[in-house]
């Protein structure tokens, strides 16, 4: 630390210039920083789902479903010549891989002694023939209530995407395309639109998360400081870590999604704290009378443990969320653990060099002064001691508590919820889900002799038991194509008896349109297909418990007579990775305790200190899960951050503990140490909680439930750390350190 | 000097382009094609993973006056052989009967599915029919440019279909060699896009040259990355073909 304090203090101009230059490097790879938050951003790689989804698509085509319901009178001659122009503008789009509408519909069957296999809507349409159409669609298993509402109120023009498209151009451009044909109203729903409407979210969110949390900092800085440069200067910092931490972002070509859109908010909130205490103590030595570069050596010399072990803690509590499975996750982790080293280093290299540039401030004035937080932390220091066997005693009863209700939190990955009620995607998709039967979809791929009437049977059979479930739409495979073919064929539905029999109609498929057409249902060697399960969209714990029904039922129906039967689909992705976000939490978590713990104990030289310095932090993460198994809040992607962004930003607790040993070290008592810990660094303890919850209220802004219910419950951790840090940490100290533990820490650090 | 360069470029670009692309699709048209032809075709169909599927089928085909008559029965893969399709066109009608083994009944087709797969391979019905020439007067021809390749000179011609004209492409893209007149290469468009690409690696010539027939093909859907290789196989030409070929009964055998 006092080797970084020279150097600022001696060569002020060098530090300032090698600043800008690493600040322009990084600065240069904010342009290749984007927003991404497709359903493959929080899915693992190499999940077997995922792979499984990704061979279903190389096989079948299609991709993400985009569901559009056209509004309006579709039995129409004008409706039906529209839902045709819009079903073609949308598949010109780049990026659409396949649309399927009444426009593209099939008509097979008997007419008069022929077998007529044709395109549902002729090229020009007659009001005449109109009734004859919408009576076959209204009997067809795989159009009817499908592909146009019962009450033919609504069209449906189902539409798949590359997942790996942007999903905001390509939303607008879909919307664009359908409402420049559709005359009526047009409701987009299912995940490619939720996620183009999150990314407009978080692109408008962003800047306005951030502007709001930096003036409501720079609000607490000018209460605490009463001076432009307390200001400005914590500012300086965190703009200096926020250009790092994207920019690195950029060069490495992370992706920003919902989760890491709050990444900015968090370094800026936890950066901010460190200049406040180097800051503090500047003003604190001025007061004291030390000469400008003299308070500089000394704040930072001072300060620089705390700083230094409350950086190292931060920078190791996020980064354990590297462990991740959860792309997302892993990159914010990387990022804000970055973020709050770059934080660490602008505020004991940077600031120092300003500072002694700067003039001395006009105005020199006691920041430790005995204001109202400071007369109250006297308070405080004189009670504690006498209550802390009570105080250690209300914890354990809290950790109690909160362990009980931990098992209770659920998790939550449906898009939908990210949603409040009344936005446009989510009330598209309870339309769809109402009208449509569902706008979401679980895929099950069958392995095994397709042309086998037992297997096509089977999966008929599996089709008529789920679509009875009401949260099902319906379902479609192979096995009804052919059993259409077979009524235009023999005039009854059912199925050829012999292999040879299925072999030969779905020849005749082939021949009567595109192969694509049959290519969406079963590869062309007939050894693997597809069953499109249409379902609503569900709270995460009810879809989970649907699919685990739906796997169960193939595997009885259809496991049999097939290889094998596996779901797959963006819903079961995200249901897969809700459990690896469970999993990982427990993993990060434990893993930040250590790390915390490890770095505390080393830099402090005190294995009891270093348990002794996560007392506040425990009972913070267990308040945090045990109120939301409490309160029913689920753990979903940003919720499930909260545990290691506590510990990130909760360790400044640890500044109470440097100076209760500086005290101890002057031969002091236990009793006295604990009060004058309390009164010098309890204020600042108090500011930068209220900076820090300050900015997270930043969050509230948020377009995305989660976000702000992760911003409530930032504010709930930091209050809570701050209040832990001024009772428990204390009376733990009194009770389990208590002098032998008086070492030489600061100046060897 | 420049002058004469300038003189130099407009000579050789006049002769370069000395022939006009509706010139150019008139010799490809004049072809003649032949009364009759029988042979078996082997498709392959490849999908993009590389995964092969083989079909054979035989074909017989006539035309007589204003009556074309076709009929293909499939010899392989085994679970659809002796499945058969009968084509007879007469005076700008189209009668179609398919006979499946499995359901041993003839039945009657209306299909109007000229842009439907042609037995489920990559060629479309209207493909197939433009193999012996498209309709040439239903298009633009312009002349692009004359290639060089492997020694060989080739026209590239742009057709587009006539206002009016319905096609399954928005273009096409054709190379001509300059000596057989027979296209080795065609590009489809559709909707602006490269759609397909057809590719002819053989061309035979049959009666004595009268007849210069693609007998290797292959067409790619660019879009999907599937194709199909197409080869004839133990062609006869104008042999006779009786009409009891182009019966129920036959379809039956």
């Amino acid at each position: 630390m006092q080797l970084l304090s020279q150097t600022a203090v001696r060569h002020p101009w060098r530090v300032i210039l090698a600043f800008l230059i690493i600040s322009l490097g990084f600065g240069l790879g904010l342009k290749g920083l984007e927003l991404d938050n497709s359903p493959e951003s929080l899915v693992p790689p190499d999940l077997p789902a995922k792979l499984l989804l990704d061979q279903a698509r190389q096989t079948f085509g299609g991709g993400d479903m985009e569901f559009a319901a056209l509004e309006g009178d579709v039995w129409t001659p004008q409706a039906l010549a529209d839902l045709r122009k819009a079903t073609v503008a949308v598949g010109q789009i780049e990026g659409v891989k396949r649309v399927t509408s009444l426009a593209n519909a099939k008509r097979m069957e008997e007419d008069n002694g022929f077998l007529v296999v044709e395109d549902l809507l002729p090229d020009s349409l007659s009001p005449a023939e109109i009734p004859q159409i919408r009576a076959y669609v209204d009997k067809h298993p795989l159009y009817s209530g499908r592909l146009a509402s019962k009450d033919g109120r609504y069209a449906a023009v189902i539409i798949e995407v590359d997942s790996k498209s942007d999903m905001k151009k390509l939303n607008h451009q879909i919307e664009a395309a359908l409402t420049a044909s559709w005359r009526g109203p047009v409701h987009l729903a299912g995940t490619p639109a939720l996620s183009g409407y999150i990314l407009d979210t978080m692109a408008r969110d962003i800047p306005r998360q951030l502007l709001l949390a930096l003036l409501i900092i720079a609000l607490v800085f000018f209460v605490n400081f009463r001076s432009q440069r307390g200001v400005l200067l914590p500012l300086l910092t965190v703009l200096v870590s926020l250009v790092w931490a994207l920019g690195l972002g950029g060069w490495l070509g992370f992706k920003l999604g919902m989760v890491s859109s709050i990444l900015p908010v968090v370094v800026l909130a936890v950066g901010s704290s460190f200049t406040l205490h180097v800051l503090n103590r500047f003003y604190h030595e001025l007061a004291a009378g030390a000469q400008r570069r003299e308070a500089v050596l000394l704040a930072v010399r001072e300060t620089g443990l705390g700083v230094l072990v409350s950086a190292l803690a931060a920078g190791a509590g996020l980064a354990a969320l590297y462990t991740s499975s959860v792309p997302q996750i892993k990159s914010f982790g990387l990022l804000a653990a970055f973020g709050v080293l770059s934080a660490f280093l602008a505020s004991s290299l940077l600031i120092p060099a300003v500072l002694a540039l700067l003039k001395d401030p006009r105005l020199v004035m006691d920041p430790e002064r005995p204001d109202a937080v400071s007369r109250a932390m006297r308070s405080l220091g004189a009670w504690l001691p006498r209550a802390r066997w009570g105080i250690l005693l209300a914890a354990l009863l809290f950790l109690g508590v909160m362990f009980y209700f931990i098992p209770r939190i659920q998790a939550e990955t449906s898009f939908l919820s990210y949603f409040p009620k009344t936005a446009p995607p989510r009330m598209a998709t309870e339309l769809v889900d109402r009208v449509f039967g569902g706008s979401d979809n679980v895929i099950l791929v069958v392995d095994g002799d397709l042309k086998d009437p037992e297997l096509l049977g089977a999966i008929y059979r599996f089709e008529q038991k789920v679509a009875a479930y009401p949260q099902v739409g319906s379902a479609a495979s192979i096995a009804d194509v052919v059993r259409e073919l077979h009524k235009a064929l023999t005039g009854a539905y059912g199925l050829p008896d012999t292999r040879d029999g299925v072999a030969q109609e779905l020849l005749l498929y082939q021949m009567s349109g595109d192969p694509e057409e049959l290519a969406q249902f079963m590869d062309e060697g007939a050894t693997t297909a597809q069953i499109t399960v249409q379902v609503r969209s569900l709270p995460s714990r009810e879809m989970q418990n649907l699919v685990a029904r739906i796997q169960k039922d193939a595997d009885a129906i259809i496991g049999p007579k097939a290889d094998s039967v596996r779901a797959t689909g963006t819903t079961v992705l995200m249901l897969e990775t809700m459990r690896l976000i469970l999993h990982d939490q427990y993993v990060s978590l434990a893993l930040a305790f250590v790390l915390v713990a490890l770095f505390n104990a080393l830099l402090l030289r005190s294995w009891v200190v270093g348990l002794v310095s996560i007392v506040p932090l425990l009972l913070t993460v267990s308040g945090q899960f045990g109120l939301m198994g409490m309160f029913g809040v689920p753990l979903d992607t940003a919720t499930a951050l909260i545990g290691a962004i506590a510990i990130g930003v909760g360790d400044y607790s640890v500044h109470i503990i440097v100076r209760y040993l500086e005290e101890l070290r002057k031969g002091r008592a236990a009793v006295a140490a604990a009060r004058e810990s309390l009164y010098v660094s309890g204020r600042a303890v108090f500011f930068t909680a209220l900076a820090i919850g300050g900015g997270f209220m930043a969050l509230l802004l948020s377009g995305f439930a989660p976000i702000q219910t992760f911003a409530k419950l930032m504010g709930f951790t930091v209050g809570a750390t701050a209040l832990f840090a001024l009772t428990a940490l204390p009376a733990a100290l009194l009770v389990f350190v208590r002098g032998k533990e008086r070492k030489e820490v600061v100046n060897d650090a | 000097m420049r002058k004469l360069l300038t003189v130099v470029l407009l000579v050789s670009a006049s002769l370069a382009l000395a022939i006009s692309g509706e010139e150019v699709m008139q010799k490809v048209d004049a072809h003649p094609s032949p009364t009759s032809l029988q042979g078996t075709m082997v498709m392959r169909l490849v999908s993009k993973q590389g995964k092969e599927l083989t079909r054979e089928i035989q074909v017989w085909s006539r035309k007589t006056g204003g009556e074309e008559k076709m009929l293909i029965k499939f010899v392989a893969p085994a679970d659809v052989k002796g499945t058969a399709f009968l084509t007879i066109k007469k005076d700008g009608k189209e009668e179609m009967k398919l006979y499946l083994p499995a359901l041993k009944r003839v039945r009657r087709i209306a299909s109007s599915q000229k842009k439907g797969s042609f037995m489920g391979s990559d060629f479309s019905y209207d493909d197939i029919s433009n193999l012996s020439g498209m309709k040439i007067e239903d298009y633009s021809h312009k002349l692009l440019r004359t290639e060089k390749k492997d020694g060989q000179e080739f026209y590239v011609v742009e057709s587009t279909p006539k206002p009016g004209v319905e096609s399954s492409y928005s273009k096409q893209i054709v190379w001509v060699p300059a000596d057989t007149f027979v296209p080795t290469r065609i590009e489809f468009y559709k909707n602006g896009k490269l759609y397909k690409v057809l590719t002819n690696a053989e061309v035979k010539s049959f009666a004595e040259g009268k007849y210069l027939i693609p007998t290797l093909l292959q067409m790619e859907n660019v879009q999907t990355g599937h194709k199909t290789v197409l080869e004839q196989k133990d062609l006869k030409i104008d042999v006779a073909i009786p009409d009891s070929v182009f019966s129920e009964r036959f379809m039956k055998r």
